[in-house]
């Protein structure tokens, strides 16, 4: 008897180590590549006026949590896409509201489920690089995690080793992660990974 | 120092609740904590309220090493600090994990559970701690926003919390229950059966309304702290 429920044991973790979600596309950027930078770069020229960042909480892209940051306060609501509270609450913390309905249609469509801002540090000097994730169509199996693809665009050109890892600057071989992700290039400015969260 | 609430534990780390006990230190003892620095700076040891600190020298070598963690990359001395910190301070989930490695800042050396974030908070900031909740058995409390209500004019309230439910990182339904994060209740109130929470955590405010349902069911410790 317990040899058998060791035999079904070893099974199962076969099963589950070799059933990892598997995403379809594998060119996804090159696909969506005009939408993705265009939501990036609406996002750059939203984001300086009034810092926010914008994710959808559910599958179907309709529930998305936007947060407003400001340098005492952030302030975060989670609301319908066709709530009025949504454009209620742009308003009145002076958002540009037609602005970022437009980047929030433009990421239903392309599938991206958070954009953000993130700061770093190049010889103590902030730098910013926004990171945007997507939800790729994938082969799921039960117990394997979600997938998603996270594109980071830098402002500068960065350095990558042979293998095309982010590296920290062009003096190190130090790979750089970012929220413990290893990053491949893209471009010499974008890159991304493959991760089980979105943020 | 102008700005104590701003200490930010970084990006990706397990620091939260070294975040938390830095906010109630900067309360009670911000000259403490400088004198404390300046000695740890000078001489690689230091005590803080007789607790005596003395960081491995992976820790030592670390410190202004961590990168890509937010404005924490340019605060050597805060990272000196979470660092040491983590260091000094074990409880159950650092067993396997007791000993320094680079990118540990990220994993279970650095973690904290309940009991040994009320500990930490009692020794470094020598008051009184009272706390209710586990870390899987949420709180025996009947109606949590009174609860907290009542206390959070006459003491410092913090709250361990499942943070993957207001914070969500996938699409998944099925979420594991465990608390994640630390956070210091600033303010409560309630309009319209939502309640506003307004909290510290990561170096600033947040704000945000959830039901009494989710506020019952992201909190899995109340502490309860002597102003």
């Amino acid at each position: 008897m317990i040899r058998h429920l060791f035999i079904i044991l070893i099974a199962c973790s076969l099963l589950a180590a070799s059933c990892s979600t598997k995403i379809i596309s594998t060119n996804i950027y090159q696909e969506q590549k005009e939408n993705l930078n265009n939501i990036e770069s609406r996002y750059e020229k939203l984001n300086p006026r009034n810092q926010f960042s914008l994710a959808f909480t559910d599958k179907k892209f309709q529930i998305v949590s936007l947060e407003m940051i400001t340098d005492t306060l952030t302030r975060i609501y989670e609301f319908n896409v066709n709530e009025q509270r949504l454009s209620d609450t742009l308003l009145k913390y002076n958002y540009d509201t037609a602005g970022i309905y437009y980047l929030i249609r433009k990421m239903q469509q392309s599938k991206v489920t958070w954009i953000n801002s993130f700061d770093y540090y190049v010889n103590d000097q902030p730098q910013q690089l926004i990171i945007l994730s997507l939800k790729p169509k994938t082969i799921r199996y039960i117990f394997s995690p979600p997938k998603y693809i996270a594109l980071a665009y830098f402002r500068t050109t960065q350095f990558f080793d042979e293998k095309g890892r982010l590296l920290d600057n062009r003096r190190t071989k130090r790979v750089r992660k970012i929220k413990d992700q290893v990053f491949y290039k893209i471009t010499d400015r974008i890159c991304y990974t493959i991760t089980d969260k979105y943020r | 120092m102008e700005k104590p609430g701003s200490f930010y534990p970084g990006r990706s780390t397990n620091f939260c609740a070294y975040g938390a006990l830095s906010y109630l230190v900067m309360e009670k003892d911000p000259l403490g904590y400088v004198k404390f620095m300046n000695e740890l700076y000078d001489k690689g040891e230091a005590n803080f309220n007789n607790n005596h600190f003395k960081p491995s020298n992976a820790v030592m070598k670390a410190a202004g090493t961590l990168k890509f963690k937010g404005v924490l990359d340019i605060r050597h001395a805060e990272q000196m600090w979470f660092l040491v910190l983590a260091d000094k301070f074990k409880g159950y989930l650092n067993f396997f994990d007791k000993k320094f490695d680079e990118g540990d800042e990220n994993s279970f050396w650095a973690a904290t559970n309940l009991a040994k974030f009320d500990r930490m908070v009692n020794k470094m900031c020598g008051v009184h701690v009272k706390a209710v909740g586990s870390d899987l058995i949420k709180p025996w409390v009947k109606d949590t926003y009174s609860y907290l209500s009542k206390r959070i004019d006459s003491n410092t309230v913090s709250l361990y919390i499942n943070n993957r439910i207001i914070h969500k990182k996938n699409h998944d339904k099925i979420k594991f229950s465990i608390p994640t994060h630390f956070i210091i209740l600033r303010q409560i109130s309630k309009e319209n059966d939502m309640i506003t929470l307004r909290y510290w955590d990561y170096g600033g405010e947040t704000q945000m309304q959830v039901s009494p349902g989710t506020l019952k069911k992201i909190i899995f410790g109340i502490i309860t702290i002597d102003k």
